[in-house]
């Protein structure tokens, strides 16, 4: 019975005394930037995003104009023949 | 149109060359912070993918409604190819956004399912012309008529079903520091499509005449 009594204090009191010896915060505490860096940098993303869209329409809009050179030429060249 | 075209590169290129600098004077969102600036390109591109898959689906109804007009299947054929284009940059800036903002490349969601579904349609339309054979313009053309039926599909779902990407509602309440270079980048890239466009119909119009030539010759 004794037994049971001291271990029901001991299960009341341990953490009582754990959490009156938590240090309660004071004053002022300055602001931690670290803690709020992000994780994942946005410009690289931003930056791959952009360039990825400018490639995609630089190229399309390369590959237009080399098809049309090279379709004005070959009609410019049958006319040629077809007139002779 | 053609004579058009030079004086809107012209536009667009000034556009396009000015369009940095507005951005990077446009305020960070104050959630998402720089990664939101992708918004300015991924908007854009979304919208004339939608435009271009509406027009190669107009051109379809033409086309198969019309007398199978030459003309309309040129322009469905043109609209598909760009509608590629925009889609593949709408689904390349959309999880570089997402991987920042929200914490993953891809979500199988409604909106960007049926965006994904979209663009497969549009190649869908442009490898059934180009290795579909004789009568693959008619084919093609109900393949477009697809596509456009999925435009109100896809710019609806985020109001109807959980997603995570943004409603429709955010662009109508912009702040005006965020809505002036959204719009400015909307109109260079729509004249820049408006470019492309015309050269692509161009270009398929010449082809045309080419294989109208050679026929010539041939008799």
């Amino acid at each position: 019975m004794i037994k049971r009594v001291v271990l029901t204090c001991a299960l009341l009191i341990v953490p009582a005394l754990a959490a009156a010896q938590q240090a309660v915060p004071e004053g002022f505490k300055p602001f931690d930037e670290s803690a709020t860096r992000e994780t994942l940098p946005a410009a690289p993303m931003v930056f791959v995003a952009y360039s990825l869209a400018w490639i995609a329409l630089a190229f399309y809009t390369f590959t237009l104009w080399r098809k049309l050179g090279k379709v004005e030429q070959d009609l410019a060249e049958l006319r040629r023949l077809v007139k002779r | 149109m053609r004579r058009a075209v030079p004086g809107l590169l012209l536009v667009a290129t000034a556009m396009l060359a000015a369009s940095p600098f507005m951005i990077d004077a446009a305020p960070p969102e104050v959630t998402m912070g720089l990664v939101q600036k992708i918004f300015y390109v991924h908007l854009p591109s979304a919208m004339l993918f939608m435009v271009a898959s509406v027009v190669c689906g107009t051109s379809s109804a033409i086309y198969l409604l019309g007398g199978r007009r030459l003309g309309a299947d040129r322009a469905a054929f043109t609209a598909a190819e760009l509608a590629i284009v925009f889609g593949l940059i709408t689904l390349v800036t959309g999880p570089l956004w997402g991987r920042k903002a929200w914490g993953v490349w891809w979500v199988w969601d409604v909106r960007l399912t049926s965006t994904l579904v979209m663009w497969l349609l549009s190649w869908s339309y442009v490898l059934l012309r180009r290795f579909g054979g004789a009568g693959s313009e008619t084919l093609s053309a109900g393949v477009g008529l697809f596509g456009m039926a999925l435009v109100p599909f896809v710019y609806w779902s985020v109001n109807v079903w959980r997603t995570l990407h943004p409603k429709t509602s955010v662009v109508p309440t912009l702040p005006a520091s965020m809505g002036k270079p959204l719009w400015w980048s909307v109109a260079a890239f729509a004249c820049l499509f408006a470019v492309l466009f015309a050269t692509r119909a161009r270009l398929e119009r010449l082809r045309t005449d080419v294989d109208m030539a050679l026929a010539d010759a041939d008799e």
